[in-house]
């Protein structure tokens, strides 16, 4: 236990000098702030204008698509927050990677901590956040529905941070470059703010194994709105751990590979 | 024009580019593969409506413009904004000032090598792909007046993104910038619905937006939904866009460059 608190400690130490550094460029980060803002101004126009032309997507109400793209959002803004592969895969490149993976933690608490991600986004995910929160008071939804929602969207976060931290090491060790990692990211993002059942079952199956945005907040959202029945939070929450375990092994052994360039 | 200097600029971008090809090709498929996703949304959007057509746009339509948006936008996004702000962030600007050729000029070679070693082949491949298994018909003339929408436009994002990349110079890194304005590409410029779509009080600020020329109009063109006098109007708008932002963009970049103050290089 002690082991996780200090590597916590580390973590919150380093976000702590982070946010100092954000205030320091505060013009930048006034900037993606509004970039993150526009992102949930965007989840939110879309939807509307498909529910003012049309029916929208069948079994879904304008609500239930409102949340689960806002959902889907809330979580890729988080889990920006969290990581940045562009700056991970330069440090790699240059050899300035070294300094954090020498420090007494875990080297997946050193590298998210050594290179923090795009602080400013969590004002897209709070902002999201308020229209998850609006939609779950407009449908009525009780706290005994909501709060394991609201946990399997944080499970969810963790899941897919670690995941594209795994997909970002790769990315380095075959391609020396972040794109790759950032396509896939961009994938999720694009593909997750909608139902996935309608892009037919291969790649249901593909948004649940290999890259599980469907147990991050897809599947949720149906428990939610009682498409899926209550016993699946138990799979969903499964599902979500074998995901961070997993990816924490996969990245705890490719990281190895990594061969200092400088520094 | 010193044009051994620009040939040699190009095949050096060229070179550069090619070190991360594979990562690039991978890059391209993922991002093709987003837009197959829009037009899954939009098939069940219009399977659910039972409509033929919503907002002048067919089901065959709609697919058709969704992938020529895919494709286009691969060309919408030029480098030019991460070469000035590399060039300001390390110094090398005062170095790549002093020589004889136009500094803007070696940046949209630069960027322009790397556009054409990577995304030109892709989007011929997929472009002519996408025209035969769509059977959309083009004529000669569409074709001319879509390759020269997709030339202004690229010109056009190029300078946009010059003037981004030099705000670097007060911000130290431009990409938040640059990704809001990506994303504002992409929202009001129609890659995620065609504009049609938009409510009517909505598309009167867009219109008023050069935004639309990158991705809508282009795409709209080759797919027949807009009519030859629309078309005409818009190449006039490309053109009065394009003298408006390069104007913008040279007394900007005057007026950046007196202020520059280089370490390095």
């Amino acid at each position: 236990m002690g082991r996780y608190t200090e590597n916590a400690r580390y973590f919150l130490i380093c976000q702590k000098y982070a946010w100092k550094d954000w205030f320091v460029y505060r013009l930048q980060g006034a900037i993606w702030v509004a970039l993150s803002l526009m992102s949930t101004v965007v989840t939110y126009a879309g939807i509307t204008i498909i529910y003012n032309v049309s029916s929208g997507i069948p079994g879904w109400n304008y609500l239930q698509l409102l949340l689960l793209s806002t959902s889907s959002n809330m979580v890729m803004s988080l889990v920006w927050f969290f990581i940045n592969p562009w700056s991970i895969v330069n440090k790699m490149r240059i050899g300035k990677l070294d300094p954090y993976l020498i420090r007494p933690f875990g080297k997946m608490t050193c590298v998210l901590s050594g290179v923090p991600g795009a602080l400013s986004l969590i004002a897209g995910a709070l902002s999201s956040a308020g229209i998850v929160a609006y939609v779950i008071f407009r449908l009525g939804i009780g706290p005994l529905l909501s709060i394991p929602y609201v946990l399997m969207l944080l499970m969810g976060t963790a899941a897919l941070t670690m995941i594209f931290l795994a997909v970002t090491v790769i990315s380095y060790i075959f391609m020396r470059s972040a794109q790759f990692s950032r396509s896939v990211f961009n994938l999720g993002e694009s593909a997750g703010a909608y139902p996935i059942a309608i892009y037919g079952i291969g790649f249901q199956v593909f948004f649940s194994l290999l890259l599980p945005i469907g147990f991050a907040y897809y599947y949720p959202s149906e428990i939610l709105f009682g498409k899926l029945g209550v016993s699946f939070i138990l799979v969903d929450v499964l599902a979500l751990a074998i995901a961070i375990v997993s990816s924490y092994a996969i990245f705890n052994r490719l990281i190895k590979e990594y061969e200092s360039g400088g520094g | 024009m010193n044009t051994r200097a620009y040939s040699s600029l190009m095949i050096i971008g060229i070179k550069s580019t090619l070190v991360y090809f594979k990562d690039f090709i991978l890059s391209s498929v993922l991002y093709l593969l987003s837009f197959l996703f829009i037009i899954f949304i939009w098939n069940a959007v219009y399977i659910s409506e039972h409509a033929t057509t919503i907002g002048g746009f067919s089901l065959p339509q709609i697919d058709a413009y969704f992938i020529v948006v895919g494709i286009i936008s691969m060309l919408m996004n030029t480098s030019n904004d991460n070469i000035l702000e590399e060039d300001i962030q390390e110094g090398n600007i005062a170095g790549k000032l002093i020589k004889p050729i136009n500094y803007a000029a070696s940046v949209f070679t630069e960027s322009t090598s790397n556009t054409l070693i990577t995304a030109v082949p892709v989007i011929i491949i997929a472009l002519t792909i996408a025209i035969l298994a769509l059977h959309i018909t083009v004529s000669s003339t569409t074709l001319l007046v879509f390759i020269a929408e997709l030339a202004m436009g690229y010109i056009l994002i190029g300078i946009i993104q010059f003037i981004i990349g030099s705000f670097s110079i007060y911000t130290t890194t431009i990409d938040g910038f640059s990704s809001l304005v990506m994303t504002m590409i992409a929202f009001l410029g129609g890659g995620i619905m065609p504009l049609n779509f938009f409510p009517l009080w909505a598309r009167g600020i867009v219109g008023a937006l050069p935004f639309q020329l990158f991705l809508y109009v282009p795409s709209a063109t080759l797919n027949g939904a807009i009519s030859g006098t629309q078309i005409y109007n818009y190449l006039v708008l490309y053109v009065a866009w394009l003298a408006v932002i390069s104007g913008l963009g040279f007394i900007w970049w005057g007026r950046v460059k007196r202020n520059l103050t280089a370490v390095g290089g």
